[in-house]
């Protein structure tokens, strides 16, 4: 079956949003909606553009991005030399400061080290990196231990920055409780996880009908520029809802749209109306569908919907690495990859963060990288993770063939840095399990 | 999103006046409560808010006592509000001894939404007014400790209450048992979300709140649970105002107009501060609440603190040398 092709036509006129908030600075899409050929027979593509979404968090995010980009001029690559050196100094730190955690009850110490805001966080990793840069540079003749002692002083006052800041955001708050509140999740996440064979249950749609409806589902959800955690939420809705409840190929699409109405009136501060989501499926399905759609998946799921996604462990474990921005794009690429895949169901979502946490420092460092703070945050070491990694990189090698393309070309895009134009960690691949 | 809230909750009054109205007309002829497939037997309506009823049940299985919450929901062309989605979410993952708990939730057919809670027999405002408050200290360190191991563990999930008054606090009788209720104003909190929303009782409202700050967080129920702190030892609320700023007014007189010193942040917060309110100096809070120790004392002015960077969170102050006994005095009252 092929997949409708995708042609320019007249724009939709963006329509009110709930709540009232207005529209601020239209945009035209550039590509189309992709219509679920595959799965709805029915369904007839006529490939108009997506009404225009915004809200106020990804107004905010897009100003970051852009200050970010500013800073990256003053950016320099990181060789593999110096990026050794990091990773060496890193974990001597890390590995100093768990030995002192262990002895406390309390972790302010440690705990401090890691809130960072991920805009402070940026502005403090984009600056020491010239200097040291400026300073390695003409010291050639000098011994690698002399460096060392100077790369530690540089860290260390990235570790002076990151308390000035924890201190900023009101880290009582914070420090008090961040920890309870990561052991609740990974207690938590074996609840809201579902079985990873639920789909021998259902008589009418398979694993790769469910592939086509995510890939779909993230494209659906760049257009509409909305949450990361919306995105997390969304897909475990409806693993959650199709293990308990048998659905008609017909029915799931509709499935994946109210899996997404659900997740951002849970999330969202402004919530897409019944009748965008309804185009968006080139009006497969009535008002009434969706609404009663709705009221059997809050039933069936007994409105739970605060559940620990990949996307809480994900946020704690790029802090943990301090990652930069590349980094975090990449992460997300990796992880967002995985959503497709119905055997990575296996994974917690703990597992999956971590994974992709540390698949895309492979991929960027170009050597296996898993500081002891990595370790210490996720509760995983690197050979815990070799399986799912590897994986993940195999998913990075064939992200742009094939028909489920989707979260390659949301991530080829100049919003997210061209991310996936990069090379997958092949050695992670040379050695499979 | 608070928009759409506002014109909910202005639909939920008209809905009442005209309830209220059929009521006059014919007693008998209310609307009945639908609880097609909770199971339950209603018994009798306990209270009407401006969210819904609340009825006393029976569950037909256990033979319990049950609290069901009914929410109408309106504006059905966008399926279910997001607020109802929000909040009952929140509720369900909410599992603390001193929280009272949620047992199910249904959507009936309709327009309804019913909640179904574990019930208790009294609440802290009745247990003041009608007995007296607790005059024994142990059953107030107890009561104390209780409540703010509730408030430690939803602030750990970044869920604030929001709405902490005596009326909310609900007590197992026998057990001398304390059980948090009325989470249907919590939210998850992030810095950079804006509650704008000010639902309540004034008397036991932060100052930040009174001074319409737009960003707020854990600290405000904090403040809300030493002025239940303060109540329980004194017997009458703390300030009783009929407004924000007389409420404003009367913590200024009992603790001392704030100044960039004593809350640094005020001036750019309340710029006419000094228009609107005298320069009081401080009482003391030992002038009002007397009677008690002088570490309960200590930890009050903690709670009671102008500043919300300097206010004691709910984690630090179950580590408060005031508690330091409080295992012994659970076992006696247990």
């Amino acid at each position: 079956m092929k997949i409708s092709d995708e042609n320019s036509s007249k724009p939709i006129n963006p329509t009110s949003f709930q709540g009232g908030i207005e529209c601020v600075g239209n945009r035209k899409m550039g590509q189309n909606r992709r219509a679920l050929s595959v799965i709805n027979q029915d369904l007839v593509a006529e490939g108009r553009p997506y009404p225009c979404v915004v809200n106020k968090r990804a107004l905010a995010e897009k100003h970051n991005v852009c200050e970010k980009k500013q800073a990256d001029p003053g950016h320099r690559p990181i060789t593999r030399r110096f990026a050794a050196q990091i990773a060496s100094t890193q974990k001597n730190r890390a590995e100093g400061t768990k030995k002192s955690n262990l002895g406390n009850s309390n972790s302010n110490g440690f705990g401090e080290h890691i809130f960072v805001d991920e805009e402070h966080k940026s502005t403090t990793d984009d600056q020491p990196v010239p200097m040291s840069l400026e300073k390695t540079e003409p010291m050639h003749s000098e011994s690698d231990q002399m460096e060392e002692v100077e790369m530690e002083d540089i860290i260390e006052e990235e570790t002076v920055l990151d308390i000035d800041t924890c201190d900023a955001n009101n880290p009582l708050a914070v420090v008090d409780y961040i920890e309870d509140l990561y052991a609740h999740y990974r207690k938590l996440e074996g609840t809201s996880c579902v079985s990873s064979d639920y789909m021998a249950q259902q008589s009418d749609i398979n694993e790769r009908m469910r592939a086509i409806l995510i890939d779909w589902l993230i494209e659906v959800h760049d257009k509409f520029d909305l949450l990361h955690e919306t995105l997390f939420l969304t897909v475990n809705l409806i693993d959650r809802f199709l293990a308990k409840q048998t659905v008609a190929r017909k029915k799931l699409q509709l499935v994946g749209l109210v899996a997404m109405l659900l997740a951002c009136k849970y999330e969202e501060v402004s919530v897409p109306v019944v009748g965008d989501l309804i185009l968006i499926s080139d009006k497969a399905y009535t008002r009434k569908e969706v609404l009663e759609m709705e009221k059997l998946m809050v039933n069936t799921l007994q409105f739970n919907m605060s559940v620990p996604t990949a996307y809480v462990f994900m946020k704690r474990f790029l802090k943990a690495a301090q990652a930069d921005r590349k980094l975090e794009l990449l992460a997300f690429f990796l992880v967002e990859l995985s959503l497709v895949e119905y055997e990575m169901l296996k994974f917690p979502p703990s597992l999956l963060a971590a994974a992709a946490v540390y698949t895309a420092q492979c991929t960027i460092y170009g050597f296996k990288q898993w500081s002891k703070t990595c370790e210490w945050h996720s509760n995983y070491s690197e050979d815990q993770l070799l399986e799912c990694s590897t994986l993940m990189a195999a998913f990075h090698q064939k992200a742009g063939n094939g028909k489920l393309t989707g979260v390659h070309r949301k991530y080829c895009s100049s919003k997210f840095s061209y991310t996936a134009k990069c090379e997958p960690a092949r050695f992670l691949l040379e050695n499979p399990l | 999103m608070w928009n759409e809230e506002s014109d909910w909750i202005g639909s939920f009054d008209s809905q009442l006046a005209r309830l209220a109205e059929c009521r006059m007309c014919s007693r008998d002829r209310g609307e009945r409560p639908d609880a097609t497939g909770m199971d339950l037997e209603v018994l009798e309506v306990a209270e009407e808010g401006s969210y819904g009823r609340v009825f006393r049940c029976l569950d037909i299985h256990t033979g319990a006592l049950v609290t069901m919450k009914q929410i109408t929901m309106v504006r059905l062309s966008q399926g279910v509000p997001a607020p109802i989605i929000r909040e009952v979410s929140l509720l369900k993952e909410l599992h603390h001894a001193n929280i009272v708990k949620l047992l199910r939730v249904g959507l009936t057919e309709n327009r309804y939404v019913n909640l179904v809670f574990e019930h208790l027999d009294y609440d802290l405002h009745h247990f003041i007014v009608n007995r007296g408050y607790p005059k024994d200290a142990l059953t107030v360190k107890s009561f104390m400790y209780q409540i703010l191991s509730a408030v430690a563990y939803c602030h750990s999930l970044k869920v604030l209450h929001r709405d902490l008054k005596p009326s909310n606090v609900l007590i197992d009788h026998s057990k001398r048992l304390i059980k948090l209720a009325d989470f249907r104003l919590a939210g998850e909190f992030a810095d950079d979300l804006l509650y704008t929303e000010k639902l309540g009782t004034s008397w036991y409202r932060a100052p930040e709140i009174l001074c319409d700050s737009r960003q707020y967080s854990t600290q405000i129920d904090l403040w809300s649970v030493g002025c239940i702190f303060a109540e329980m030892v004194i017997g009458q609320p703390l300030v009783q105002a009929i407004n924000c700023r007389d409420e404003l007014e009367g913590i200024f007189k009992l603790l001392g107009t704030p100044t960039e010193e004593t809350w640094p942040g005020i001036t750019k917060l309340m710029p006419n501060l000094h228009i609107y309110y005298p320069k009081f100096d401080a009482l003391g809070l030992e002038t009002f609440v007397t009677d008690l120790e002088p570490s309960g004392l200590n930890l009050l002015s903690m709670m009671l603190c102008l500043d919300p960077s300097r206010r004691i969170s709910a984690e630090a102050a179950l580590k408060h040398a005031y508690f330091i006994d409080v295992n012994y005095v659970s076992l006696l009252l247990l």
